[in-house]
């Protein structure tokens, strides 16, 4: 996985492409994290503040952060989020481990929407308003999301169902409409 | 004699064959209307699904045409009912 990332790292830097790194901490004492929910970003010039609700152990935790830097503006939000939840974890004593996923496009611009079959870390996938909670399905735990995508013309919204991938803090978008 | 047996087995070859009833097609409306019932969920799944099948919408919405995707989002909401309300503890 290190070598993946590296690679991945040496040849978004050679090619010049744009590059989306998206990571998750993960407490490995015994503290449930949930994910992000009710984002509000703040972009100012170089920094995003960023508002949040997370549940830790059952309890829902309202966060603030910021994050500056000459990145584009959704990694400083990303990084603001990831900080955030970060240091409020420290608080709670633990060790922690994180890990990333980095997409790389050659040039082009990123796609964001979510694809059936794709790995994500559960918390590119914003859970749906309604149905919150996690089901089983082929002994897979699963819940569905709620994914708000803007263009041009209109706002999309779209509905689906993630599946955490066995033994890995990684999900799959096992559905989408 | 000989008719007579050729109509006997022409029976018995139609009753032992597969008489999978032929898939439904209903509209957004008719399918919009179906219950959902846990107890029934077996039987309800199968329509659903045969449905599905039958229909063939292309994975992806952005493909879809407005109404498709409707349908198709319609569809596919009331599949994953059952596997998010009716999952066995």
């Amino acid at each position: 996985m290190k070598k993946l990332l590296l690679i991945s790292a040496v040849v978004s830097q050679l090619a010049f492409a744009e590059c989306s790194v998206r990571s998750a901490s993960i407490n490995q004492n015994q503290a449930q994290v949930g994910p992000v929910t009710n984002l509000i970003k703040n972009l100012s010039a170089n920094k995003c503040s960023v508002k949040f609700q997370i549940t830790v152990n059952g309890t829902n935790q309202s966060l603030e952060g910021s994050w500056s830097g000459t990145e584009p503006p959704e990694y400083l939000c990303n990084y603001a989020v990831e900080q955030t939840k970060k240091e409020f974890l420290v608080t709670m004593g633990g060790t922690f481990r994180t890990e990333a996923i980095t997409s790389c496009s050659d040039g082009k611009s990123i796609q964001k929407k979510l694809r059936i079959g794709d790995a994500i870390l559960e918390n590119d996938a914003p859970p749906h308003p309604k149905f919150l909670s996690y089901f089983q399905h082929e002994l897979a735990r699963c819940r569905v999301f709620s994914e708000t995508v803007d263009s041009v013309e209109k706002t999309e919204t779209y509905t689906g169902v993630i599946c955490q991938i066995k033994h890995t803090n990684y999900w799959r978008v096992v559905d989408r409409w | 004699m000989k008719y007579i047996a050729i109509v006997l087995v022409l029976a018995l070859v139609g009753c032992t064959e597969d008489q999978a009833a032929p898939v439904k097609d209903l509209s957004y409306q008719e399918l919009k209307a179906l219950p959902l019932d846990c107890e029934f969920s077996e039987r309800q799944l199968t329509v659903l699904k045969d449905l599905q099948r039958m229909k063939n919408f292309d994975p992806d919405p952005d493909m879809l045409s407005e109404p498709l995707r409707k349908y198709n989002a319609m569809l596919k909401a009331k599949i994953w009912w059952y596997a998010v309300r009716c999952a066995k503890s």
